[in-house]
């Protein structure tokens, strides 16, 4: 290998010459090697210096971090903006106290600053669901709907450091509080059964089923609630949402049936959600279930209803007709009047026309005249409640049957 | 062994730059001139011996330089964030007593220091370091390094609303000095090591080597020099692998990929080029009111000026906005991530304006690139967050805008265009970001330049009593081609192969004094009557001139060339032909030295 010379000389050199050469080799090897040493030197006192600064840095930035984590968890939240930037200031670029800093300005009510963090640090990580997700709640706050929308839909498909699946569970039934809030009650359903397919633990249904009754969807949250209450061990919540769901469809056989189950099965280690409500219930199914023309019923038994409800509905109409009964104190309009007043002659037209004793044997003899004689009653109880006010006792319960005949023993 | 490369007529960098900066008397700066010795010629001939020596010697040195020069910003940077930390406390509150009294002290101590101790520590750095390279044969004393070091440290870590990257530039160029000194370089390389050292210092303050590169180059220097550019890179390179070791390899600012998919968001950008510029130009306007009246005053106000500054800086933190105190790269960060509304953003840059025109006329030690990366990032964050409430329809990031920003400030106020453009992709890592910064950073630098036609450090310079070149001077200068001198062909053209009866006939007819001759190969000679007849008093008529010609030839000069390119040669040929790029041979036109000097005279 060639190598070439440090000093090239291009005549021959005189002894002097030489001499002074070596004399330069050695000065300047001397003064690169002195020039090494001050460098080593200098990186060791250096290096130092920075192990020190690098520690007190860290050691800030943790106790300024915890400092605004106590601060937001004592709810002051102004002190938190503080901390976590003084927090931030020492510690390079730390998404979870940058998550903070913005959770904390959005709690110390500077939305708008907020707002600004929270989306240039979606612009970092548009797909991070915590940021979305915040973002979502002060849209929310700030009335932006489709933005709300928008970053929940985000955060629930986004993606969570850990826990995921609860998490996006969670925010998913944030979402669903919010649409009802919004009492965009259709959306909100969709995502319930979303929810409910996510977690089947009894929990987990009970708090969707829970939800489905408030997002104006008993008929799915009597499915759960009852798909639930066929666990065992039995869940007397699941009994009473059973029970609350049914007796809101009018579907007061079944509604009896779980509500009774439910006040049996409840104990102090295992409360229901409304005990009073569910004694209530229960008392007004019971009441309907005893008057109720059930056609399971024998025939003689289911007549012999027809005819008390026919004699409950004639006193009611009569009652109503002669004042007696009360006028219904609701403020109506015009048109209002002028519909109940022609109900109220065509329904007397109708009384008129119909025998004035029903009996049992009358109705075994016409097979027509019961499902006529029902009718009549429903109508009756209808227009006197609108015109009268709402009824009492077995007309209440006459009143309940009227709105869904149909669905009472299902 | 002293080689005997320093003329006793060698001046310091600091004794001017020092009286200039703070207007001191000779016995002040008396500390910070070097030891003069007198001239020995040494008795060897260096060029004999190690004809290659300091060539090689500049190189390995370069890196040294670059080490140290990191080590040592390092350390800087360290010393600057301690002092702030022990003085101003963790967090910076408004309505805290400190903020005022802490600035005041600091400002005091460091006048103290500057007026007693290192008087050319004052000011920014850079000029010192180009005073250095043009006057003072690259000398930059040691305790220029220790005293920028100590000084700068205290009014920065004191809250003085300056940067530490022009101090850095200064260190790592007296260290280079130092080093090279001690190594007995010739007095072409002592004067080229200044910006070797002032590229590493910059780089490693900046985690940017080709922005530090580009910047000695535009603003150092102030011309391409590629004598100096190897050991500037070298050294650029080897100071950020020192800093990168500690700090870390990650940009500086993090920002997330910027698509422009909407061609009016370049519009957006355009509007901050616009603003960009105006705010440079009030900038640079109040620096260069107010600096020269500072320094005007009394030499006892020195002791007291600094500290009043200190006192403006500690009251704007205390009434609301301590975020304009020290360098403010925190700050910069915040804004960046959308911290702060557009109104505060705006105030801060208003601000910042303000306590660095105080900061910097004072005398404070510290630097400007700082302030201008801080006004430029709150300007675009404050564009940014304000398209972003008003046009949410555009998918604007106010991080990119920050930084946008922060190149337009650089382009328009230190007017380095180039190195804005490089320093914004470095500082971010973010390529994306390009079109936006190019457009926006010409917009200000050409509306900056037509507010304030001189550049900031230029002003300085001037205000300093020095003259020293700039590449802005440069790009003002108009340059003179060969096409501006250039005349119509004029004169005959006479064949080589023609006799000397004939040329003469030829000059005879045409009453010309000079002729050109066509010779093979598109070689042409001129040739005066005068000439003419002494060859023909020495030669028969019958002779052919191409016999008779002298060896030379004129070299081949085309019409773009500088006019200055054509003055070598009119000494030895009484006219040029400059001839046509695309067809050889053939002529575009003469010249003559007359015709050149009418040029010149003309401008």
């Amino acid at each position: 290998m060639r190598t070439i010379p440090f000093f090239r000389a291009s005549t021959p050199l005189t002894p002097a010459e030489r001499s002074a050469k070596r004399h330069l080799v050695l000065q300047d090897t001397l003064a690169l090697l002195s020039v090494f040493a001050v460098t080593c030197v200098l990186a060791v006192l250096t290096w130092l210096i920075f192990r020190s600064y690098s520690q007190h840095q860290s050691d800030a930035a943790a106790r300024w971090k915890r400092r605004g984590e106590d601060a937001l968890r004592h709810h002051n939240a102004q002190a938190a903006v503080y901390d976590l930037r003084a927090a931030l200031g020492y510690g390079q670029e730390d998404p979870s106290t940058e998550v903070e800093l913005a959770d904390a300005l959005a709690q110390a009510g500077r939305l708008q600053e907020a707002t600004v963090y929270f989306n240039t640090l979606w612009e970092k990580e548009p797909g991070k669901g915590n940021i979305n997700l915040q973002l979502a709640r002060l849209a929310a706050r700030q009335g932006q709907t489709s933005a709300a929308l928008e970053h929940y839909h985000e955060a629930i498909y986004g993606v969570w450091e850990g826990d995921g699946a609860i998490r996006r569970r969670q925010v998913r039934l944030e979402l669903v509080r919010y649409l009802i809030q919004q009492k965009r009650f259709a959306d909100a359903r969709g995502e319930l059964l979303i929810a409910a397919g996510n977690d089947t633990t009894t929990p987990g249904l009970l708090e969707v089923a829970g939800m489905l009754a408030e997002a104006h969807a008993p008929s799915d949250a009597l499915q759960i609630y009852r798909e639930v209450a066929g666990r065992r061990p039995v869940e007397p919540q699941a009994l009473e949402g059973t029970g609350q769901m049914a007796f809101m469809l009018a579907r007061y056989r079944t509604a009896r049936t779980y509500l009774d189950r439910a006040l049996n099965a409840s104990s102090p280690a295992h409360p229901l959600m409304d005990r009073a409500l569910t004694e209530k219930n229960l008392r007004i199914a019971n009441a309907v279930m005893a008057i109720y023309p059930s056609p399971e019923l024998p025939q003689r038994e289911r007549l012999r209803r027809v005819v008390r409800a026919y004699e409950l509905a004639r006193q009611r109409y009569l009652a109503c007709t002669n004042g007696t009964a009360g006028q219904n104190n609701t403020p109506q309009n015009g048109n209002m009047q002028i519909q109940n007043s022609e109900q109220m002659t065509a329904l007397g037209n109708r009384w008129q026309n119909a025998r004035p004793r029903l009996t049992v044997a009358a109705l075994m003899n016409n097979a027509q005249l019961e499902q006529t004689t029902m009718q009549l009653v429903y109508d009756t109880e209808q227009a006197t409640a609108q015109v009268c006010g709402q009824p009492t006792g077995e007309d209440a319960a006459l009143l309940r049957i009227a709105a869904s005949p149909d669905s009472i023993d299902q | 062994m002293q080689t005997g490369r320093m003329s006793t007529t060698e001046t310091t960098a600091e004794s001017t730059t020092g009286a200039q900066e703070g207007q001191l008397p000779e016995h002040a700066v008396k500390d910070s001139m070097p030891s003069v010795e007198p001239l020995q010629m040494s008795q060897i001939d260096m060029l004999k011996i190690a004809p290659t020596r300091d060539e090689r010697l500049f190189l390995v040195l370069s890196i040294f330089i670059g080490i140290i020069s990191g080590l040592l910003v390092v350390s800087f940077r360290i010393a600057i964030n301690w002092i702030q930390t022990l003085t101003l406390g963790s967090v910076l509150q408004p309505g805290l007593l400190r903020l005022i009294f802490v600035p005041v002290i600091m400002g005091a101590v460091v006048a103290a220091l500057c007026q007693w101790f290192f008087p050319a520590a004052r000011g920014s750095g850079v000029n010192q370091t180009k005073a250095a390279l043009y006057i003072y044969n690259g000398y930059i004393s040691f305790k220029t390094v220790i005293g920028k070091f100590i000084t700068s440290a205290l009014a920065l870590g004191g809250g003085f609303s300056l940067g530490p990257e022009d101090p850095s530039l200064q260190i790592g160029a007296g260290v280079a000095s130092v080093i090279s000194r001690r190594l007995g370089m010739s007095r072409q390389r002592l004067r080229l090591f200044a910006p070797v050292g002032a590229a590493a210092g910059l780089a490693a303050a900046f985690n940017a080597p080709i922005a530090a590169i580009l910047f000695v180059i535009e603003e150092v220097i102030g011309r391409w020099s590629a004598a100096v550019l190897g050991s500037v890179v070298l050294s650029a390179i080897s100071s950020v692998v020192v800093a990168r070791r500690f700090w870390g390899s990650e940009p500086m600012f993090q920002v997330p990929a910027v698509t422009v998919t909407d061609s009016r968001e370049l519009l957006a950008y355009a509007v901050l080029g616009v603003i960009g510029g105006l705010a440079a130009s009030i900038f640079s306007r109040a620096l260069g009111y107010l600096r020269p009246r500072l320094r005007n005053l009394p030499r006892w106000t020195f002791f007291v000026q600094t500290p009043v500054a200190g006192l403006g800086v500690g009251l704007i933190a205390f009434f609301g906005f301590p975020q304009i105190m020290g360098p403010g790269y925190e700050v910069m960060n915040q804004a960046m991530h959308g911290q702060f509304l557009w109104t505060t953003l705006l105030a801060l840059a208003l601000l910042k304006i303000l306590a660095t025109t105080i900061s910097f006329s004072s005398g404070t030690p510290g630097g400007m690139f700082a302030p201008t990366l801080f006004i430029g990032a709150m300007l675009g964050a404050s564009i940014g967050t304000f398209e972003k409430m008003h046009f949410p329809n555009l998918h604007i990031t106010v991080g990119a805008y920050a930084l946008v920003g922060m190149g337009v400030l650089f382009a328009a106020f230190l007017r380095v265009p180039l190195t804005s453009v490089f320093m914004v992709l470095e500082v971010s890592g973010n390529y994306s970001i390009i079109l936006p910064v190019i457009l926006a950073n010409t917009i200000a630098y050409l509306v900056s330049r037509s507010l304030q036609p001189h550049a900031i450090f230029e002003v300085f310079t001037h205000q300093d009593g020095l003259d020293l070149p700039s590449m802005e001077e440069q790009r003002e200068e108009v340059v003179l081609h060969l096409e501006d001198a250039l005349r119509p062909l004029s004169v005959p053209v006479i064949d080589a192969h023609t006799t000397l009866k004939a040329a003469a006939g030829e000059l005879d007819a045409t009453h010309a004094d000079v002729f050109l001759i066509r010779l093979p190969g598109h070689a042409w000679y001129s040739m005066t009557r005068a000439e003419l007849g002494s060859l023909a008093a020495v030669s028969a008529p019958e002779t052919v001139l191409a016999n008779v010609l002298k060896p030379d030839r004129i070299p081949l000069l085309f019409p773009d060339l500088p006019l200055d390119s054509a003055l070598p040669h009119l000494a030895r040929w009484p006219i040029l032909p400059i001839q046509n790029r695309a067809s050889r041979g053939a002529i575009e036109g003469t010249v003559t030295l007359a015709d050149v000097l009418s040029r010149y005279q003309a401008t």
